[in-house]
């Protein structure tokens, strides 16, 4: 089980990466490796080359901004969030959520760049931006764009970046209240489903409502249904209930060898229930 | 001759300074400072790495391997395909020596067939192993696909296709017997109680995957094969018989090994390509199994489909019993012990378990599928034998409305020794009282209203038991009592040196079951001395002393056998020598504590050092006619199986919203006689339990309906993680065995053979409300929801 | 400047406080790196997808899986394996906890466990239960069922903050 081989660069800044990224198409970004080298070494990846980000220099803060957003630095890792004290004054619940990625031993070195980049449908990172309707900043040689967190997530494993562009930073907006629930069968697995929403963080009815869902569907995507369910009231029982259902109607769900679609949905819908709940119970 | 099997049974009185405690382990220093030799980590001057292309098709027709383009890559040393190696060997037969068992011949690479996912189809050799798979890839393979045959069941239907060409019908075993009057029992039961249980498909997973290393020298024509295996001296015997290389000229070895579980106790192709493949090139050849192999071809096991059915009056006394154990048995079978020791042993052993059933009958048989060949892992047989019977014995307490304790306590042997139907006379053991021990231990009554406590806030505990017996230390006579003609022998040499220090070589390997210690402890008290004081080296050459392998239960009363008879010689010398220091008969010394003392004086006694001084260097104190030397090399073979017996019971609860179990408690009796050393015992209990665990809720190698296995990674076969494990209460019946050593029995295994089904039983025993049951393991999360109806299409 | 493609990069790196350097494949893991180049085999390969864990080492006082991270980009790190935590006269407090509380068998998990353990005691000194299963759920054990693993480090922390 050994990786192809491949020629490996380390960018010292991101016009030197994507001046990289220009010259081979094959190339591909590591920062933290921990999803793409599992998959070159099972030879399911063949990059021609690995553009190693890991030592550019501006890329791994983490900051409030004066109106409270939260403004991560791609080759920021799950760890530095979790343990982050910024994190946990700005984005309570974040830091929970950030322990349902995999195991200490790869938060420490995966970064929230790399996971967006991925697009894993079942990973955390995708399903928190979505839910707190951040954006990721990419950059190219030429140019700097913000990609909303609605317009990122494009397909399976497929974002709206650019094949030479670099995702540098990743913002979260201020005073949101975070839900999020992950079942997982044993600690550190994927998801067999996971859902966050957030609503904002004010006294009463539940404001702009956002529910976003990963694991037992293809794209993380938001349960807009499901959303509009809750859009304005207050989160009791009944108003979650229509959220769910809301939400096992409208999503294309679906199954595999660990969950049929049917367990999927009944898990989906428990959890969408859940956060509801608990968004409702901060009120 | 007159070489009497009480010779390898009668023990002298020895004092037990060192049986009995957990005396730490020998071996850890050098494995937690990274000084573990393992095989990956030997290296050997020159080396060359394999890798092995394998076959992504189930069935198909093998039209054509093109191996150019791979020849000619760079660093390529050699490519061979089926026909190249069936020049030097033809294949590999397997079967087990029971009746009703068809071999097959595997050939080392495929030749015209591809018959799973994963059999070998070319041997790459290069400067590297990811020079290897780069070449593997360039390998071009042409086929026609050929019907997967991938149901046991529907394999055995008339116009099945052949999973095999060699196996007609797909039956690689089928065979039967029947004692008493079965029919009659079940015509005029009161109550007939009747289901089957499959068990899934597992891989043993051991955390170092195999691995052989093979350098042949052509000068001096010796060859040594470094394997990582539970049983060398067999591998070095059917390396010789295949390659027809002369076995004085073969050495294989046994490095550090990293868990074996039954896994490492076949012979594999790779055992003999690698040798052949150094012979080609002058060169030693190294291949490191990769993960994916392992879960793919290495020895797949457990699966079977147990229908079992009994017969009960009127009293709810079980009359008769009828069982039916079809395994699942893969496309070849892998020697030694093959697709049928399975479904054999599940039907034809033990069946009837603890109960007192005489009036059985039995078959027992094993399909040819188009999936990786199935062999041995701990509880071979017995797991899935004790897991149907306890789960079946669970259901019929149910039905007549008895306490899974009562109904079993009512069915139990109660009076030892006692013949079975087989004919097999168990002798030893506390059956009934390992019922009544764990009843207490669990706090059953208290448990039943706690139980209902919770259920009425919307909580689902269950309790389940399991009770077993557990034929031991695999032996001649172990293996004829139940109809294995298998012959089992192990030898040890016992030296003590001039200084008083002890060196113990034994034939069986160690794969981390602290074997060492156990050992060292054992021939400390034989020799009078500390277990700090004696070396053991655990079969890691053939060249030392001959052994039958570390399979079955057998390693600790192997051991102790073998270097009980070898330390004997060198006790009697010790105290005759010491009896001459001390001017007194050798009836009134014991040797214990380092020192020879003489019985009831505290004061008169002379240090076992200084009595190894004068056997070597002071022939003033030999008695007349001495031997001198302090060394003894004798085999072992116990005289008759072991019975070993316990009963577990899980406490679980099943979440109706996730449907996920979490065992909280696993409660353990176990009686494996002597405890030679507690924390390697419950060492043992604890991961054998938590493997059984694994295969009640976590563990599956899956098949599609193609044939193709979904599971080759470790994120997708899911093995038990830290956060899943129960707490452990574990209790000790200590019934010395008269046939063994020092009283020990055998205990590996016991654990993975009872565990799946106290978690079953309690899974059921927790959803007993919603009227549900279920019968297969693993028990998923989605079985759970659609059982109880949270789940529907 | 963008260099050529190659497949080889020379890489250094400080392994237990000894620098070792040497021109390797870029695909050559981490882990490999430290079996061969560095000689020290304590660093297990069990399942090269970063499953099992038996390969983690400490790659500037953070806990890495060695099968997912290629030695090139480690060149110029601080890395420590299990050859280093023994003193070379006796083994230190963690290992010796787990000699005392079998927490070991074949001991092929073992080296990637201790690691894991020693960066949690370093980041945690006093770390619960709950904590210790968290970060030991990175790891697979097939011989022990892990409770002796759990109470070898729960005795190891008993013990006070030195681990030496």
């Amino acid at each position: 089980m050994k990786s192809a081989p491949f020629a490996y660069a380390r960018a010292h800044s991101v016009e030197e990466a994507c001046a990289m990224l220009e010259s081979d198409e094959d190339a591909k970004i590591v920062a933290g490796g921990q999803s793409l080298v599992p998959m070159m070494n099972l030879r399911l990846a063949y990059p021609s080359r690995l553009v190693d980000v890991s030592a550019i220099p501006g890329l791994s803060g983490i900051e409030s901004g004066s109106d409270g957003t939260l403004r991560i630095g791609a080759l920021v890792t799950h760890a530095q969030v979790e343990h982050s004290s910024t994190v946990a004054e700005v984005a309570p619940g974040l830091q929970e959520a950030v322990q349902h990625i995999a195991h200490p031993q790869i938060r420490s070195r995966g970064t929230i760049g790399g996971s967006l980049c991925h697009a894993d449908a079942a990973a955390e990172w995708p399903v928190l931006l979505l839910a707190y309707g951040g954006s990721v900043t990419v950059q190219d040689r030429s140019a700097t764009r913000v990609i909303l967190a609605d317009d990122l997530f494009q397909g399976v494993f497929a974002t709206a970046l650019r094949p030479t562009e670099l995702l540098t930073r990743v913002d979260l907006p201020a005073g949101r209240r975070l839900a999020f629930r992950e079942i997982e069968r044993r600690m550190g697995d994927y998801g067999l489903a996971l859902v966050a929403a957030t609503c904002d963080d004010i006294e009463g009815p539940l404001q702009n409502v956002r529910i976003a869902v990963g694991g037992a569907v293809g794209v993380t995507v938001r349960a807009s249904a499901a959303e509009a369910a809750v859009e304005g009231k207050r989160g009791d029982p009944a108003v979650a209930s229509e959220a769910a259902e809301a939400a096992v109607r409208e999503l294309r769900i679906i199954g595999d060898a660990n969950g049929s679609l049917a367990y999927r949905r009944h898990i989906v819908h428990g959890l969408v229930e859940q956060v509801v709940l608990t968004l409702g119970a901060a009120q | 001759m007159t070489w009497q099997t009480s010779s390898h049974r009668s023990t002298p009185m020895v004092a037990a300074r060192s049986v009995g405690r957990s005396v730490l382990r020998s071996e850890d220093p050098r494995l937690l400072s990274g000084g573990g030799r393992y095989l990956a980590d030997l290296s050997l001057p020159r080396e060359l790495h394999a890798a092995l292309l394998r076959s992504n098709e189930a069935h198909s027709r093998l039209l054509a391997v093109d191996v150019s383009e791979a020849q000619a890559l760079p660093g390529v040393h050699l490519v061979w395909t089926g026909a190249d190696v069936a020049t030097f060997c033809q294949g590999i037969e397997g079967a087990l020596a029971v009746d009703g068992c068809i071999a097959t011949v595997m050939p080392l690479l495929a030749r015209d067939t591809l018959h799973y996912v994963g059999e070998p189809i070319a041997l790459v050799v290069a400067d590297s192993r990811a020079i290897a798979e780069d070449a593997m890839e360039l390998i071009s393979v042409t086929t026609e696909p050929l019907p997967p045959v991938t149901d046991p069941n529907a394999a055995l239907e008339a116009g099945s296709p052949l999973a095999n060409e060699q196996l007609a019908g797909n039956v690689g075993l089928r065979g039967g017997a029947s004692f008493g009057p079965v029919d009659e029992c079940f015509a005029v039961a009161h109550r007939v109680v009747e289901e089957t249980y499959h068990t899934g498909r597992l891989s043993p997973t051991p955390m170092e995957t195999r691995g052989v290393i093979a350098s042949y020298d052509w000068a001096s024509q010796e060859l040594k094969l470094w394997t990582s295996t539970q049983m060398p001296h067999l591998i070095r015997y059917f390396v010789t018989a295949y390659l027809g290389i002369q076995e004085n000229l073969v050495e294989v070895l046994t490095p550090d090994t990293g868990g074996g579980f039954g896994q490492k106790a076949h012979l594999f192709v790779e055992e003999l390509l690698m040798p052949l493949a150094s012979r080609e090139l002058n060169r030693p050849v190294k291949w490191v199994e990769d993960r994916r192999e392992n879960l793919m071809v290495a020895g797949q096991a457990h699966e079977q489909f147990i229908t079992i059915a009994l017969a009960l009056d009127s009293d709810n006394h079980i009359t008769a019993m009828r069982t039916r154990a079809l395994g699942d048995g893969g496309a070849f079978h892998q020697p030694p012990w093959s697709m049928a020791v399975e479904p054999w042993c599940a039907a034809a052993v033990t069946p009837q378990g603890v109960y007192n059933v005489k009036t059985l009958e039995y078959t027992y048989e094993a399909a040819a599928t188009n999936k990786a060949p199935v062999g041995a892992y701990r509880g071979v047989g017995y797991m899935a034998g004790t897991y149907a019977r306890e789960a079946i014995i669970d259901e019929a307490a149910r039905a007549v409305g008895m306490s899974p304790f009562d109904f079993r306590r009512l069915n139990v042997v109660k009076q030892l020794p006692w013949v079975n139907g087989q004919g097999v006379t168990y002798d030893e053991g506390s059956w009934l009282e390992s019922i009544d021990r764990l009843e207490q231990m669990v706090g059953y009554e208290e448990f039943r209203e706690r139980q209902l406590a919770a259920r009425a806030e919307g909580r689902y505990l269950g309790l389940g038991i399991s009770v077993f017996v557990e034929s031991t230390g695999e032996s001649t006579a172990m293996g004829k009592a139940h109809g294995l003609p298998d012959v089992y022998h192990d030898t040890a040499t016992v030296r003590m040196d001039p200084n008083g220090t002890v060196t113990v070589t034994l034939g069986l390997t160690t794969q981390g079951q602290g074997n060492r210690t156990t050992a060292a402890q054992v021939a400390a008290d034989m020799m009078g001395v500390r277990p700090e004081d004696v070396t053991v080296i655990a079969g890691d050459s053939t060249r030392h002393t001959y052994g039958s392998g570390t399979v079955a239960s057998r390693g600790a009363i192997i051991a102790a056998g073998a270097i009980g008879r070898a330390a004997g010689p060198l006790r009697d010398k010790l105290l005759a020598v010491a009896a001459n220091m001390l001017e007194i008969s050798t009836d009134d010394i014991e040797l214990a504590d380092g020192r020879a003392s003489v019985r009831g004086d505290s004061e008169a006694s002379v240090s076992i050092a200084d009595v190894a001084t004068s056997v070597y260097f002071d022939d003033s104190v030999w008695p007349e006619g001495f031997d001198p030397g302090l060394e003894a090399t004798f085999a072992y073979d116990a005289g008759r199986p072991m019975f070993s017996n316990g009963a577990q019971a899980a406490l679980v609860e099943v979440d109706p919203f996730t449907g996920f179990v979490t065992v909280d408690t696993m409660y353990v009796i176990e009686d494996c006689g002597t405890v030679i050393n507690p924390g390697i015992v419950d060492g043992q209990i604890r991961g054998g339990a938590v493997q059984g665990i694994g295969a009640a809720l976590f563990e599956q190698l899956l098949y599609d309906d193609a044939g193709q296995l979904t599971t080759t990674t470790l994120m997708d076969y899911h093995l038990p993680t830290a956060d899943v494990i129960p707490v452990f209460k574990i209790e000790h019946l200590q019934t010395p065995s008269s046939h063994t050593w020092n009283g020990a029995k055998g205990m590996g295994e016991s654990a993975m053979i009872a565990a799946p089904a106290a978690v079953l039983n309690a899974v059921n025993d927790a959803i007993a409300p919603f009227g549900a049951i279920l019968r297969d393991i693993p028990i998923t999360p989605e079985d759970v929801l659609r059982a109880i109806g949270q789940v529907t299409d | 400047m963008i260099a050529m493609p190659s497949h080889t990069a020379t890489v250094a790196m400080e392994v237990n406080d000894t620098t070792v350097a040497a021109a390797v494949e870029t695909r050559t893991s981490l882990a490999e790196f430290l079996r061969v180049q560095a000689g020290l085999t304590g660093t297990k390969l069990g399942c090269e997808h970063g499953v099992c864990g038996a390969c983690t080492v400490l790659v500037d006082d953070e806990p890495t899986r060695g099968c997912l991270v290629f030695a090139a980009q480690v060149d110029g790190k601080k890395v420590r394996t299990v050859e280093g935590l023994a003193d070379g006269r006796a083994l230190n407090r963690l290992q010796q906890a787990f000699h005392e509380n079998f927490g070991l068998q074949c001991g092929f998990c073992t080296g990637g466990i201790l690691m894991s353990m020693t960066s949690l005691m370093e980041k945690e000194p006093n770390p619960s239960r709950e904590q210790i299963v968290e970060w030991l759920s990175g790891h697979l054990c097939r011989c022990t069922g892990y409770e002796t693993i759990i109470n070898a480090v729960l005795a190891a922390v008993a013990g006070g903050e030195d681990l030496r």
